[in-house]
């Protein structure tokens, strides 16, 4: 259906998500983006995002517990599924081994 | 205190949020309220909850609906849509005709529709239409009945005056003359009107420059419309400059006060130019009487339901303060309410020649007719088919289709075919609009009609509408099969005899009839008014205006200049010209040796002594006038044999008295002898018999209005005008020669008619299309479904001539029934439309077996292929059976 192209913010929240290692929901990505890049991302942005990516197949999701704080209802945790993993392992690499013919010293 | 977020985001969350992720969405949002609380003040907290509500109303959010949810129901119609689609293609030849049938339908009901809507516009853009009222007379005037479009111009200030109503009313008055701008540029301007201060009160138009908000009272002031002040000024603003406007006596100058936008065609007036109402003491400083000239005068009412009362009141005021000899006439007023007139009203000085309702309704019948042939070309082919479908249905329902699934998937068949060919026709008009259809309706109809938004939502419903209509009973006819009989291959009690398409077809065979029946009359009628014997000679003769005073005061040496042409035989004199509508006027008549006083319209001419000569009129008795005898001049007159025969003096007219009294400033009473008789002649047209007519002489300058001239017959027609031209401009230096052609004028009268005929021969020939279409059709699938009939036939001994009586027997049952329907009803209508005229043809059987053996011809026509076909094949390629 969907390209498996990534997106830079679909890329950022993949990341995100995976990075936050099972605790990764709209709210805590956001907060988690806010302190490693200091990026201010829309909250309704996020869920869209969310929504394609595992659409895309690059996350899965399951409905987590739920607090006080939330009004008593649930998270919806996400996290990459194979592919997903697959696609950042493959961006890093990419990324690694252009960034190495800039500075050959560093590997 | 308990920190909680506002309600009413929360709740048009939940209005517009896709159930599925609402959970999350809230969550999250609750739970940033509840750290934004704490962080910073519970007014941002709120705030912010707000701001993030709206940041989720975006479409992956929403609600969707059913259809869109299910990606079941998405396949069904992707699956209905594909199977359409090779239904189509494995009968392309079916679908084909189906197709441009409708198209065909389609386009000329739109076509026949939109004229109607156009004819029915009229004058809806002046936003008071329905409580204008346009007054008109009927009285007698110079002895003559009228009914009059206009009024008596004093009748308005009389009225103003008394009238409690609280009405409005204002003026017009046609004034045709000469318009020229300072740039040397000069031309006859015939929609020139003189109007009252409030014109434009009643009849607002947009203004392009300068104003019209105050009252239009000063003298010598004119308004213009846009076209004119292009054609006068160019792309200088008129507001301001002067514009002269010269009539028959002076020439006086007028300021431009605005321009206003073009009127429309759609209104029953227009109008170039408006002067001011009180120029006219200036330019007519007479006009301001009872008899001549008479102007248009329209009220506008506080509601359309006051007309009666007003109506009443008007007659009393006018009983009580016209003038004497007027009220002699015994004027009736009539109110006529502004839409009514384009649709209904045909008086005496009309600006338009209207059109009549009964005509529009003929059209609009016409063209759902048409398009009824079509829908029965659809259901015809269509339920026919219905058998190569009957598998596919019990497959379908075996695997436990339910009913509306298979309906929905019919439906959507013809929806396919009835949106394609809509689309198509909207193609087809927007190629042929400018070249066909615009010239063939007579280029009133409005083309922003077609592209208003309303146009787009009636073509959808019109889809929708029509998609039903034609699909409906295809579709019950093909989804009732068993599906266990079909399974076993069990179809023959399913096979129709075909008696229902017989029916449709025999209705398509009679609209057929009555259309070619109905045009076969239409063209022989106006034939016959056009090649009639008329009377006179009207070929070859041309009639020449006198414009001005100058003109008619000395159209002696302008007749002694142009018969010393060549290719001039002959010139005469006259007040009008024979084929036009008015000139005739109804002077007082008396016969001092008739019994009887004579009480009866009479029509006169006023002539010179050539003028039996110009135009070829034969005497039947008497002489003609002759220059020789000094008494004819003023005691000589002619009568035609309608007005020997009404006075009952056939054979014996000649050397009786004849008074007639003749307006020519003052009255001139002349006592005087018939001198002759003429053969009757059509002075006016074939809607009236000839009339009872007295030719006098007349070399008043009151009268002496057209130089009538015989030209040889000759080929070069235009070096003649230009000859003719050349005398005339000697003659009158100051004005472009105005030239009428005497058989172009006679044309003229029969416009309605060639423009009826035009329409009715056109639509005919649609209409025969779509139905040889259909027959067409048919004969294709009964070549398939007898296949195996007419192979045993053949195998069996038959004849060529046997199959071909075998294939087309139905066909002449199907036409003997619509004859047998349509000729009464052509019968029946023929008649009363030939009663219009005075004379017509008589609509005897001839032309009904011509119609009949037109129908035969069709039908055989377009089913001779398959014939042939059936003819042509080899019986063991249908008979053998592998």
């Amino acid at each position: 259906m969907k390209g498996t192209f990534l997106g830079e913010l679909e890329e950022l929240i993949l990341l995100t998500a995976a990075a936050l290692n099972d605790d990764a929901y709209g709210v805590a990505i956001v907060a988690e983006i806010k302190n490693t890049t200091g990026r201010e991302v829309n909250i309704g942005a996020i869920h869209t995002v969310l929504r394609r990516l595992e659409a895309k197949g690059f996350l899965k999701s399951r409905l987590g517990g739920a607090t006080t704080e939330r009004g008593g209802r649930r998270k919806r945790i996400y996290t990459p599924t194979h592919a997903g993993q697959a696609t950042l392992d493959q961006a890093y690499e990419m990324r690694t081994s252009l960034y190495k013919r800039i500075r050959p010293s560093m590997s | 205190m308990k920190k909680h977020p506002p309600n009413w985001p929360g709740s048009f969350l939940r209005w517009f949020c896709n159930p599925d992720f609402l959970e999350e969405i809230e969550g999250d949002l609750h739970e940033i309220f509840h750290e934004k609380t704490s962080a910073k003040s519970l007014q941002f907290a709120r705030r912010t909850f707000i701001l993030d509500v709206l940041k989720f109303f975006r479409w992956s959010n929403f609600r969707k609906p059913k259809i869109m949810k299910y990606s079941i129901n998405n396949g069904l119609w992707k699956h209905n849509l594909k199977i359409t689609f090779r239904v189509f293609k494995k009968n392309i030849l079916f679908t084909g005709i189906n197709i441009s049938g409708l198209v065909l339908g389609v386009c000329a009901f739109t076509i026949l529709l939109l004229y109607y809507l156009q004819e029915n516009s009229y004058d809806e853009l002046f936003p008071d239409h329905d409580r204008i009222f346009r007054i008109g007379v009927n009285l007698v005037d110079d002895g003559q009945y009228t009914e009059s479009a206009k009024a008596a111009i004093p009748f308005r200030s009389v009225l103003k005056d008394a009238i409690p109503l609280g009405a409005e009313f204002t003026r017009m008055l046609p004034w045709p003359g000469y318009v020229q701008s300072e740039v040397d540029n000069k031309f006859k301007e015939t929609q020139f009107v003189f109007a009252d201060e409030n014109f434009f009160r009643l009849f607002p138009l947009n203004v392009v420059s300068g104003s019209i908000d105050k009252p239009l009272d000063a003298p010598m002031q004119i308004v213009i419309t846009k076209k004119k002040a292009t054609q006068y000024f160019g792309t200088k603003n008129p507001v301001g400059e002067t514009l002269t406007f010269e009539d028959e006596y002076a020439s006086f100058e007028f300021s431009v006060i605005a321009v206003v936008e073009d009127f429309p065609k759609n209104t029953h007036f227009n109008v170039d130019f408006i002067a001011s109402f009180s120029s006219l003491t200036q330019v007519v400083p007479w006009h301001n009487n009872w008899f001549y000239p008479n102007a248009f005068l329209y009220a506008k009412l506080n509601s359309a339901d006051q007309a009666e009362d007003a109506k009443k009141v008007a007659q009393d005021i006018l009983s009580k303060n016209g003038h004497q000899r007027y009220l002699d006439g015994n004027p009736t007023l009539v109110f006529q309410s502004l839409k009514s007139i384009h649709l209904s009203s045909d008086r005496q000085g009309e600006w338009k020649s209207n059109n009549t309702q009964i005509n529009m309704k003929f059209f609009l019948a016409l063209g759902a007719f048409i398009l009824l042939i079509a829908i029965i070309n659809y259901v015809n082919l269509t339920t026919a088919n219905s058998q190569n479908r009957s598998r596919e249905i019990g497959i379908k329902k075996a695997m436990g289709s339910e009913k509306g699934q298979l309906i929905r998937q019919f439906f959507i068949e013809s929806l396919v075919i009835v949106g394609v060919a809509i689309l198509l026709s909207v193609v087809v008009m927007a190629l042929l609009w400018n070249s066909l259809i615009s010239q063939l309706l007579d280029g009133v109809v409005a083309y922003n009609i077609l592209v208003s938004y309303e146009a787009l939502l009636i073509v959808v419903f019109g889809a929708i509408a029509l998609s039903v209509i034609a699909g409906t009973y295809p579709t019950l006819a093909t989804i009732r099969f068993n599906p266990i009989d079909v399974l076993k291959n069990n179809l023959s009690k399913y096979l129709s005899n075909g008696n229902q398409r017989k029916v449709l077809v025999t209705v398509q065979f009679s609209i057929s009839m009555c259309l070619i029946l109905f045009t076969i009359l239409l063209l022989r009628q106006y034939n016959y008014l056009q090649n009639k014997n008329i009377g006179f000679n009207k070929d070859y003769q041309v009639a020449l205006k006198m414009i001005d005073r100058n003109d008619k005061q000395n159209y002696k040496t302008l007749k002694e200049e142009l018969i010393k042409l060549p290719f001039i035989e002959k010139v005469a004199v006259s007040n009008t010209v024979v084929g036009m509508s008015e000139g005739f006027y109804g002077f007082p008549v008396n016969f001092p040796d008739h019994p009887d006083k004579i009480a009866t319209e009479w029509y006169t001419l006023g002539v010179d002594e050539d003028y039996l000569d110009t135009y070829d009129i034969k005497l039947v008795d008497g002489r003609n006038f002759s220059e020789s005898i000094v008494t004819d001049e003023r005691l000589a007159f002619l009568i035609n044999e309608a007005a020997a025969n009404f006075l009952n003096w056939e054979g014996e007219a000649v050397g009786k008295n004849l008074e007639l009294t003749v307006y020519t400033g003052a009255a001139d009473n002349r006592k005087g002898k018939i001198i002759g008789v003429v053969e009757d002649f059509h002075f006016q047209s074939l809607y009236e018999s000839v009339k009872p007519l007295i030719i006098y002489i007349n070399k008043h300058f009151y009268y002496t209005d057209f130089l009538n001239i015989k030209l040889k017959p000759d080929n070069s027609v235009l070096d003649q005008i230009k000859a003719i031209d050349e005398v005339y401009s000697q003659f009158n230096p100051n004005k472009p020669m105005e030239l009428v052609f005497v058989d172009e004028e006679i044309k003229r009268t029969y416009q309605r008619e060639l423009a009826s005929s035009k329409i009715m021969t056109t639509f005919t020939i649609l209409s025969i299309l779509i139905a040889a279409l259909g027959v067409f059709g048919l004969a294709t699938y009964t070549h398939q479904r007898r296949a195996k009939e007419i192979g045993v036939r053949k195998v069996m001994g038959a004849s060529p001539r046997h199959i071909t009586a075998v294939l087309t027997k139905e066909y002449f049952y199907i036409i003997l029934i619509s004859c047998l329907i349509s000729w009464p009803l052509v019968y029946f209508f023929s008649n009363r439309w030939l009663a219009n005229f005075a004379y017509s043809i008589s609509f005897g059987p001839f032309n009904y077996v011509l119609g009949l053996i037109m129908v035969i011809v069709v039908a055989l026509g377009s089913s001779l292929y398959q014939i042939l076909k059936s003819l042509k094949v080899n019986p063991v390629d249908h008979l053998r059976d592998e």
